[in-house]
C-alpha cells in the first residue's frame, strides 16, 4: 500500500505563503499545521522559495517603477509588502469575524487610514493635502496657500 | 479646469491646483477676471476696456475725457482687478479732495465689490479693502499724501490711481511717482482736461511715456446709438443742453464734452480748474 504524504501540496503552498509573510522558517514552523524547521528548509530547496520570493519582489519593483517610484529602496518595498499583508489579514479577519470584531466602523477606518498614510509616506507621496471647496474666497485661498 | 473659486460647489479640489489655475488664467487677463468675477449689467464699452487693458500693459496710463463716460467706473474695476489678480499687491488711490476720494471712486469700488459673482474675500471698509498686511487697496485722504506718508506703500505689485488728476497737486503727483519703483508698478491718471499745464497736461504731450487715452462724449454709446442704452452714461439731452449753454467754442465744451484741453486759456481771466476749485 502506497504511503500517504504527511503534508499535502496545499500545506506546502501555505507554508510558502507564510514564509513570504513572516520571513523566517522558525516563525512559520510555529504556525498551526506547519512542519518543523528542517522540513521547511527542505521544501524551500525543493520548491525554490528564494527564487520565487525574488520574482515576487521584482514584480513589485516593476510595478513601482511604472508608477514612477524608481527611487524607492528595497527596504521600502519590504515595508510596503508588510502593509499590503497587514491590510489583507485585517480584511480576511473582519470578513471571517473570527479574531477582529470591531465595535465601531471608525476603528476599521482608522486602521486603513494608518496603512494608507504609511504607504504614502514610504512612497514619498504627501499624506495630507489642502483641499478647498467653492465656499472659500480668493483671499483665503491665497493666504492659506502662502502658509503651507 | 474650472476654478472652485468661480463655481461654488461642494466638490473638493486641491488648493494649489486652484490658485495656479487662477493666476495662469487671470494674472494677465484683467478683462476676463472682471467678466468672470463682477456682475456688470450691460458689460463695458470699448473705451472702458481700453483703459483697463492699458493699465495692466503699461506703466503709465493717462485718460482725458468728457463728462459721464464711465471712466471712474473703469478705474474702480482696475482697482479690484489689480488687487485680485496681482497677488499680493497694493493699490493706492487718491483725488484732490477727500469728498472725491470717498464719494466718487470708492463709492464705485464698494458698489462693485457688493456686485461680485464670486467670493473675493478681504475686508471692505469705507476707504480700504484689506486682504493682508501687504495686500490691500487704500483710498488716501489728500492730507495724508506727502512723501513720508508714502514710504510704507512700496510693493512689488503696485497700482496708483489719481482720480480727477488735473486737480492733484504736483507734490501729490511726485509722491505717487515715488512709489513706482518696481517692475510691476502702474500709474493711472484720469480726469477732465481742465488745465493746459501741469502733470496731467504733460502726460499727453508727444514725448511723454504715458499711454494716452482720449474719450469724447460724442463717441459714447448713448450718443452713437441715438438712444439711451446705458442710462448711467452721458445722454444726448445733456450734450444739447451744454451746447446751448456753453457754446461749441467755449473751453467748458472743449473740456467737459470733447475731452480736449482748452486752447483759450491764454485769454481767460483764470484757468478753468482754478474757477472750478474756487466753486468747490
Amino acid at each position: 500500500m502506497r504511503k500517504m504524504p504527511k503534508y499535502t501540496i496545499q500545506i506546502r503552498k501555505q507554508a510558502f505563503e507564510l514564509f513570504h509573510e513572516i520571513g523566517t522558517f522558525l516563525g512559520v514552523s510555529k504556525q498551526p499545521k506547519m512542519p518543523t524547521v528542517q522540513t521547511l528548509i527542505n521544501w524551500s530547496r525543493e520548491d525554490h522559495w528564494q527564487e520565487k520570493l525574488e520574482a515576487i519582489r521584482k514584480g513589485i519593483r516593476n510595478e513601482l517603477e511604472t508608477e514612477g517610484l524608481n527611487g524607492i529602496v528595497s527596504s521600502d518595498i519590504d515595508e510596503l509588502k508588510i502593509l499590503d499583508r497587514l491590510e489583507k489579514i485585517a480584511i480576511d479577519e473582519i470578513n471571517s469575524g473570527r479574531k477582529i470584531k470591531p465595535k465601531f466602523w471608525k476603528d476599521i477606518i482608522s486602521t486603513f487610514d494608518f496603512t494608507t498614510k504609511t504607504r504614502r509616506l514610504i512612497k514619498g507621496e504627501p499624506t495630507s493635502r489642502e483641499e478647498i471647496t467653492g465656499d472659500i474666497s480668493i483671499v483665503d485661498a491665497f493666504l492659506k496657500k502662502s502658509k503651507t | 479646469m474650472t476654478s472652485a473659486l468661480l463655481t461654488p460647489s461642494s466638490k473638493k479640489v486641491k488648493l494649489e491646483e486652484v490658485t495656479d489655475w487662477y493666476l495662469s488664467t487671470y494674472e494677465n487677463d484683467p478683462l476676463r477676471w472682471i467678466y468672470d468675477s463682477i456682475n456688470i449689467k450691460d458689460g463695458l464699452w470699448e473705451k472702458q476696456e481700453e483703459i483697463i487693458s492699458s493699465v495692466f500693459q503699461n506703466s503709465y496710463t493717462a485718460v482725458r475725457s468728457g463728462h459721464s463716460t464711465g471712466k471712474t467706473f473703469a478705474s474702480a474695476l482696475c482697482v479690484l482687478a489689480f488687487l485680485y489678480t496681482q497677488i499680493p499687491s497694493k493699490v493706492i488711490t487718491t483725488a484732490p479732495t477727500f469728498r472725491q476720494v470717498a464719494k466718487i471712486l470708492w463709492r464705485d469700488i464698494r458698489k462693485l465689490y457688493t456686485h461680485r459673482k464670486i467670493k473675493l474675500g478681504g475686508r471692505l471698509l469705507t476707504l480700504e479693502l484689506f486682504c493682508d498686511d501687504d495686500w490691500f487697496a487704500l483710498g488716501l485722504h489728500p492730507r495724508e499724501y506727502d512723501i513720508n506718508a508714502f514710504q510704507g506703500y512700496h510693493s512689488e505689485n503696485i497700482l496708483v490711481v489719481l482720480d480727477e488728476s488735473p486737480g492733484v497737486s504736483s507734490d501729490l503727483y511726485d509722491s505717487a511717482i515715488s512709489l513706482l519703483t518696481s517692475e510691476n508698478a502702474h500709474l493711472l491718471e484720469i480726469g477732465n482736461p481742465t488745465s493746459p499745464s501741469g502733470h496731467f497736461y504733460n502726460a499727453f504731450q508727444k514725448n511723454s511715456k504715458y499711454n494716452k487715452i482720449h474719450i469724447n462724449c460724442l463717441d459714447s454709446p448713448n450718443i452713437k446709438a441715438g438712444k439711451v442704452i446705458r442710462p448711467y452714461l452721458v445722454i444726448q439731452k445733456w450734450i444739447n443742453d451744454r451746447k446751448d449753454t456753453w457754446g461749441e467754442n467755449s473751453p467748458l465744451w472743449q473740456s467737459r464734452v470733447l475731452g480736449e484741453f482748452s486752447t483759450s486759456e491764454e485769454n481767460s481771466f483764470a484757468p478753468l480748474d482754478w474757477v472750478e476749485r474756487a466753486m468747490g
